[in-house]
């Protein structure tokens, strides 16, 4: 039955997301070829030359940019189109139709955190695939150095220093796992917030899923600052001498995963047993 | 009543015997002679358990009761509804029909009391034998009549899909097409088929027939009793009592959330010399 239901979520999701992403990959195209030609106009120094260069590879630049959001966007609609599908074959009309159907709470939430994550990994994929993409246009397909690219600079953010800096590679692939963990508790969190907005409010549930999500959100944010802070801080005073910083880093990435993890599972736990116990579809 | 013979021959899956022939027994008996009270009097109880049940109820409700927030939708209601019988839930706007097949059909949860499908609280194994009609559409817009199919053939194992594309042959309804593009009663009529396609123990139809013009009204109470097993029971809802009246062997009366009345139907008739819908209208004008 998890393999049905998961069938049913990825053909639902695709529905949608599928020509998102076409575009998305359409968009990067257009940015690769602003950026190629922006980059290759920069040539000319003097005179009108260098002033219709100039006027081209800003031109060019500004096309960058806007394609470049573009793709990015594709993430966010992403994330919203999943938590669409979700709380519409919950907690609207389509309710009547999946909560009765011979499946388990738990089949239900896991068929729908499976298919969630795959088109974020999708996502992902399209995503830093066109940065990269753009990256090298950018640089006219001379750069071969992984730490110039976007989606390095990208998945250092998500989480790269768990290896302490010690290769590009591992930063990347420590982004990368830190990519995976946040997105997962984020769209965990986002089931469990709007499962209890259905829940516990009477109207306005969508409203009420999104309140809870911004205040689940904020709170876990608070607690990680709060741990990350002590960690780094307990370490820095605590003798690690000069590794303080790669201690401290090392550290706070590992325990963010460890954390996000833990959330995840949380919320997990509570999207069931509030679906199997609690929902009143009225 | 005679039952029509299921078509395709086929036994329902729990391969239960036929429950024996003749009503069960009432439980509001006036007076004979005594004119019919609108509605029964204050003092008479409401019913005991229905007792002498050779098997075991499909539907059983103890004390069952729904609140949402200050408003008792439901309240304390006690009730045992037999194998092999079409039951009619019939009450004014607001009785609490809807809730009290939601609450079987596992879509509310009780405040108090229990509802019990073949003995099990509703869930998983209760889903797999109950066939659930909702009041509206609660098909994806975008899906087809052919992946509404595909659908309940991947979900229940009682589904008979040769049955579903019959009926839906019979209706013209082009399998192709997308559900959004449907009328509303062609859309009831596509849900009817694939909810009366299976061979469920227990079938919840919530108003099948509300929306509808009276002649698809007949079709469609004309599609239930035709394609409904001897072993089955159906709990139909609705307040057009007129129009169901004839294929009812039981009903519920529901009024203000709590039971009025459980008899058959022919016991009203016999008894009180009038019509369910005369008595319905009797007893709950406004």
């Amino acid at each position: 039955m998890l393999g049905k239901l998961f069938k049913y979520d990825m053909k639902a999701l695709s529905r949608v997301l599928v020509p998102l992403h076409i575009a998305a990959a359409a968009l990067a195209l257009v940015a690769c070829v602003c950026g190629f030609v922006g980059f290759s106009a920069g040539g000319a120094s003097t005179g009108a030359a260098a002033g219709f260069s100039e006027a081209v590879t800003v031109s060019m630049l500004v096309a960058l940019a806007f394609s470049v959001l573009g793709v990015f966007s594709a993430t966010i609609a992403t994330i919203v189109v999943i938590i669409h599908r979700f709380y519409k074959n919950l907690f609207t009309d389509e309710g009547y139709l999946t909560l009765t159907l011979p499946v388990t709470a738990n089949q239900i939430v896991l068929s729908k955190v499976l298919a969630g994550l795959l088109w974020l990994l999708v996502d992902a994929l399209v995503v830093l695939g066109s940065a990269l993409a753009v990256s090298l246009a950018a640089t006219g397909f001379v750069n071969a150095s992984i730490s110039d690219t976007l989606p390095y600079w990208m998945l250092s953010a998500a989480g790269g220093g768990l290896f302490g800096g010690s290769s590009a590679w591992a930063s990347a692939l420590s982004g990368a796992v830190g990519a995976a963990t946040q997105g997962t508790m984020t769209l965990l969190v986002a089931y469990a917030a709007f499962t209890l907005g259905a829940v516990l409010a009477s109207r306005h549930k969508v409203a009420a899923g999104i309140g809870l999500y911004l205040a689940i959100s904020w709170a876990i944010g608070l607690v990680g600052t709060v741990v990350n802070v002590s960690v780094a801080s307990g370490l820095a005073f605590g003798g690690a001498g000069p590794y303080a910083s790669t201690a401290a880093t090392m550290a706070t990435t590992g325990l963010s995963w460890v954390g996000s993890l833990c959330v995840a599972a949380t919320c997990y736990v509570l999207c069931v047993y509030l679906l199997d116990r609690k929902v009143n579809l009225a | 009543m005679d039952y029509p013979t299921y078509p395709y021959g086929q036994q329902a899956p729990w391969g239960a015997p036929p429950m024996p022939g003749g009503p069960v027994p009432g439980t509001f008996q006036p007076a004979p002679g005594a004119p019919v009270p609108y509605p029964p009097p204050a003092n008479v109880r409401p019913l005991p358990p229905i007792v002498e049940q050779p098997f075991e109820p499909v539907l059983e409700c103890r004390a069952l009761s729904k609140r949402f927030g200050a408003t008792t939708a439901l309240g304390a209601v006690t009730l045992t509804v037999p194998r092999g019988r079409v039951v009619g839930l019939l009450g004014p706007n607001g009785s609490g029909k809807t809730t009290l097949i939601k609450l079987a059909a596992g879509l509310l949860q009780p405040t108090d009391g229990v509802v019990l499908v073949r003995g099990a609280a509703p869930g998983r194994s209760t889903k797999a034998i109950v066939s659930y009609l909702p009041e509206r559409p609660y098909f994806a817009a975008s899906m087809k009549v052919s992946e509404t199919l595909r659908f309940f053939e991947d979900f229940y194992a009682d589904f008979d899909r040769r049955l579903a594309e019959d009926m839906l042959a019979r209706l013209s309804v082009p399998v192709n097409a997308q559900m959004a593009s449907l009328s509303k009663g062609t859309k009831e009529k596509v849900q009817l088929v694939l909810v009366m396609a299976r061979h469920a123990a227990l079938y919840l139809l919530d108003e099948p027939i509300g929306g509808v013009d009276p002649a698809t009204r007949d079709y469609i109470l004309d599609t239930i009793i035709a394609n409904y097993h001897r072993d089955s029971t159906i709990l139909l809802s609705t307040h057009l009592v007129a129009d169901v009246e004839r294929v009812l062997d039981e009903f519920i009366f529901l009024q203000y959330g709590t039971m009025v009345m459980h008899a058959p139907t022919e016991q009203m008739r016999a008894q009180f010399g009038m019509s369910l819908d005369d008595y319905f209208r009797g007893a709950f004008r406004c």
